[in-house]
């Protein structure tokens, strides 16, 4: 690194850090563009795994009912509610909240994941045959 | 120069690097959990947003010490977090600090003709949460959470590497290319 140089940030900054940025914005709208469907559907289902298996289902009809249910998964524990065509974890006591922090679910592919409970929550377009969510897993 | 002085010049250099090394671990350490109590999040509202102050120390040793030692401060800060948070967690920050290592390393080559250290920070920031991003799609066998969580990620990652680009150059310019005996 240059030790004599002085003045502003900016004046340092060389052809390379701009290609660094540019390659790093292009990547990150490319992947906002290739979304499957950012504009929600008012008759989406929904669905929660656990290591790859369906825990629980939603219809749609459910999901614009509205309710709550409570979660175990690999020690953590979750609470999960839906209503108005959306669902959400609500609170977890996984270390790094990042399930809670996605907030609504209301379009297809939409997902919010928990590593440490390794769940993933998923709006699916087709309507699906419901089950009891209310599910212990260890 | 007798064997014996050369020897104990030797002790006391490898002496001199642990404990170099003991600091900066410790030092990483303190960054990585005094950012789990900056509220970020609520400022802007990205799930699994970082400031990755530790990346500070992560520089740091890679401009100023070997890359082995930048390996170690890596390692050793992840081991000590991995142990209060769970293996996955350890698993998942080693991955992307791992990659955002790797590529700073690459870099660091070109630093000062091609790229400055806030290229080299961003770039830092970008493959870290790639990296991080890769082992939840992965363990989750979820190939959905590359849209999901990464394009936020990676625009946020641009200001948040700038920012710990320009807290770590007035660190780097300050501090000696190897610390004195």
């Amino acid at each position: 690194m240059a030790e004599s140089k002085r003045g502003a940030w900016f004046r340092w900054l060389k052809w390379g850090d701009f290609v660094i940025v540019a390659l790093v914005a292009l990547l990150a709208v490319a992947l906002l563009l290739a979304m499957p469907d950012r504009f929600g559907d008012s008759r989406a289902a929904a669905h929660l795994t656990c290591d790859g298996e369906i825990l629980c289902r939603w219809t749609a009809d459910q999901l614009w009912t509205g309710g709550e249910t409570t979660i175990e998964a690999h020690g953590y524990h979750y609470m999960i509610i839906w209503g108005q065509g959306r669902i959400r974890f609500a609170e977890a006591d996984c270390p790094d909240q990042v399930c809670v922090r996605t907030g609504w679910l209301k379009s297809e592919g939409n997902l919010a994941a928990c590593v440490p409970g390794h769940l993933i929550l998923k709006i699916s377009g087709a309507t699906s045959e419901p089950t009891e969510p209310d599910v212990i897993v260890r | 120069m007798t064997k014996k002085t050369t020897t104990a010049i030797q002790q006391r250099k490898g002496l001199h690097r642990l404990t170099v090394n003991a600091v900066l671990i410790a030092l990483a350490l303190t960054l990585s959990i005094l950012e789990r109590w900056i509220p970020l999040d609520l400022l802007v509202p990205i799930p699994g947003i970082k400031l990755g102050l530790a990346n500070v120390v992560t520089l740091y040793a890679l401009m100023r010490l070997r890359p082995l030692d930048a390996w170690i401060i890596l390692v050793a800060r992840n081991l000590f977090m991995g142990a209060v948070s769970g293996l996955t967690t350890f698993l998942f920050s080693l991955t992307g600090g791992a990659l955002a290592l790797l590529t700073m390393w690459l870099l660091c080559r070109l630093e000062g003709r091609v790229v400055s250290l806030v290229g080299i920070s961003i770039a830092g920031a970008a493959l870290h949460n790639i990296g991080q991003v890769t082992v939840a799609s992965f363990l989750l066998s979820e190939p959905l959470l590359f849209l999901t969580y990464l394009p936020p990620l990676l625009l946020t990652g641009l200001l948040t590497g700038l920012l710990t680009g320009l807290a770590a150059w007035p660190v780097i310019r300050s501090l000696p290319v190897r610390p004195a005996l």
